[in-house]
């Protein structure tokens, strides 16, 4: 039985270091998850097959009792000592009721006397000889039975190859993802070079081609990269927004509902980098999705344009505060541009006032949202990380810049954007004052309460009706300026 | 000021209606460090690591409690999933947190019943 267990030992043992050997490649992190699970499964497997074990020998119970004589000398010998317990209290018992009558004389003799007794020592000799004889253990065959228990344990084979499946898209997924990143900076860094003075970081998670610069590791689908130190703008952050390859159910997922690689371009634009408007061209469908969630567009921007208006193509629509911003800005290189390359924008949107998507109704009703002047544009890239088609688009976007820059509203134009502006603000700070007064009032209400129930807790009850009076007074002086418009109103 | 400014620079730089740069258009005087975007600005967050790791936790108190395999190893694969879409910024305790709650459910459920785990089927055909 040793020997099968220590053969089970071994086998379970050169399983999991092929598994090791295997998967030696993937990260530490999961590596170590992984093995430990496995291992847990072979410690837990291995427990239960010794339990199982034990059952099977009680098959072979019957079998060995007939088997051999030295099994019976087992059984012989541990018999003994039961009887040897129940012996020895009877003598004593007896010896006590002998001492009992003669207690002074009979003592010393009795002392040591159970020495000379031979049954106090019943199988003491006769143990000796069998000792040197030795038993002899005969180990009975036993068909080897690791099949059928393994088989048992499909479901949890199943899982545990599952995860291993898991890991290993991790694994090829994240390397995936990686090599766009530094694909993009291959193909785009000269260009970003060229216009930035100041072109991603450098650190520890960065994922760089040749240079010390470049991508900053977000999560595994996620990189950005911050730009900076160029006319008409402070900064620009880029953030690569890839396909969750690492992860499998997201694969799973894209293939019944595939989405794009994204880029996000996120340029901030300085004070005077632009006049205030705000404007979005935007594939249809984003289009909707923008004007329901974005506060400026929301506010700013209530009327949805298709793009045919504005010689773009049917699939973009228009969302634009001022028709001159809009008229400037969309000009024939940009509407040629946006013609060819309008499959991988998803938006481009411009704003004096962005706010981000809009606050839930209880939060931050008091104060308004802060803004900042942006310009957001999301870029949808080819299959496998985008190509050539990206460097045009950026292209884009530093002309665009430029003529934001550039652009001058006229002064009907930029006074009536201004109004619109101090509108939403005044709107804004009517909203946080009534949102204020309604915050007195109830903490007014319960001050009264906490008052009340102060009153009520003290014993005086002159106190008592002198408050309730005092109440019932100031409740007539409200009600009494609502009877009077009541009057008012019958009249 | 801003429409004078903006003449100075961009006028003799930028030849309009044209995207090639005839200039360099690099200033190293308006260089500024990166800071994050404010965070409510950001395009819907993914928040799926936070659901799968409560997922996971709850399947792996479920498992712990109720000795329900298939719980414990939902919240094996749980919290796997909520480690493969963690970001860099997120805290790595609470990863390896759930990996080991889920991982000593498993372990502990098959050391209780080391019987092998039944699909959900078997108990509809007997």
């Amino acid at each position: 039985m040793v020997t099968q267990t220590e053969a089970f030992g071994s086998k379970n043992f050169t399983y999991e270091q092929s598994v090791q050997i295997v998967i030696s490649s993937i990260m530490r992190l999961v590596l170590f998850s992984i093995v430990l699970l496995l291992g847990s499964a072979v410690v837990v497997q291995g427990f239960e097959d010794q339990n199982l074990e034990d059952d099977d020998f009680a098959e072979f119970e019957q079998f060995d009792a007939e088997d051999d004589a030295p099994v019976d000398d087992f059984s012989e010998e541990r018999e003994p000592p039961s009887q040897r317990a129940k012996s020895i209290p009877d003598d004593q018992f007896e010896a006590n009721v002998e001492t009992e009558d003669e207690i002074i004389v009979e003592d010393e003799d009795n002392e040591f006397e159970h020495f000379q007794d031979p049954e106090e020592f019943e199988g003491f000799q006769d143990s000796v000889p069998r000792s040197s004889e030795q038993p002899k253990i005969t180990i009975s065959k036993v068909p080897i039975m690791i099949r059928p228990r393994w088989d048992a344990y499909w479901l949890e084979g199943i899982l545990c190859c599952l995860l291993a499946t898991y890991a290993l898209a991790y694994v090829v997924g994240r390397a995936k993802n990686t090599s766009i990143a530094t694909n993009f900076l291959k193909l785009h860094k000269p260009l970003l070079d060229e216009n930035f003075t100041l072109v991603g970081e450098s650190g520890l998670d960065v994922v760089v081609v040749s240079d010390e610069r470049g991508w900053r590791r977000e999560a595994e689908h996620c990189f950005t990269m911050w730009c900076s130190g160029r006319v008409c703008c402070e900064g620009m952050l880029l953030t690569l927004k890839l396909i969750k390859r690492q992860d499998l159910v997201h694969v799973l997922l894209g293939v019944v509902r595939p989405t794009p690689d994204t880029l996000l371009v996120r340029v901030e634009l300085g004070k005077d980098d632009s006049d205030p408007f705000v404007l979005c061209v935007a594939q249809k469908k984003i289009a909707t999705r923008l004007s329901k969630e974005m506060q400026d567009l929301s506010v700013f921007c209530p009327e949805r344009r298709p793009g045919d208006k504005h010689s773009l193509p049917a699939a973009l629509s228009v969302m634009s505060e001022c028709a001159e911003a809009t008229a400037a800005i969309l000009d024939a290189r940009v509407t040629a541009a946006l013609t060819q390359y309008h499959n991988h924008v998803q938006y481009i949107h411009i704003s004096d006032k962005y706010s981000g998507p809009k606050q839930m109704e209880e939060t931050a009703v008091t104060k308004p949202p802060e803004t900042e002047k942006v310009m957001l544009v999301s870029l949808a890239l080819g299959p496998d990380g985008g190509g050539d088609e990206v460097r045009p688009l950026l292209l884009l976007v530093f002309h665009l810049l430029e003529k934001i820059k550039r652009l001058r509203l006229s002064k009907e134009a930029l006074l009536k954007c201004e109004k619109r502006r101090q509108k939403v603000a005044e709107l804004w700070l009517r909203g946080a004052h009534a949102a204020r007064q309604e915050q007195a009032a109830q903490r007014r209400e319960e001050k009264r309460k906490q008052e009340k129930e102060r009153i009520l807790a003290e014993d005086d009850p002159e106190k008592q009706r002198r408050w309730e009076l005092k109440e019932q007074k100031r409740q007539q002086k409200r009600k009494t300026p609502k009877m009077k418009q009541l009057k008012v109103k019958a009249l | 000021m801003g429409l004078y400014e903006a003449s100075i620079i961009c006028g003799p730089i930028l030849k309009p209606e044209k995207m090639q740069l005839t200039s360099d258009p690099r200033r190293a005087d308006r260089e500024r460090r990166f800071k994050p975007p404010p965070p409510n600005s950001a395009p819907t967050e993914d928040l799926t690591t936070d659901y799968m790791n409560i997922l996971g936790m709850v399947f792996s108190m479920c498992g712990l409690m109720m000795r329900l395999k298939w719980c414990a190893w939902t919240a094996v694969f749980c919290s796997s999933i909520s480690f493969a879409n963690s970001r860099v910024s997120d805290d790595t305790k609470q990863i390896v947190s759930s990996f080991m709650l889920s991982i000593s459910a498993v372990v502990m459920s098959y050391l209780q019943n080391p019987a092998p785990m039944s699909p959900p089927w078997a108990a509809l055909t007997t």
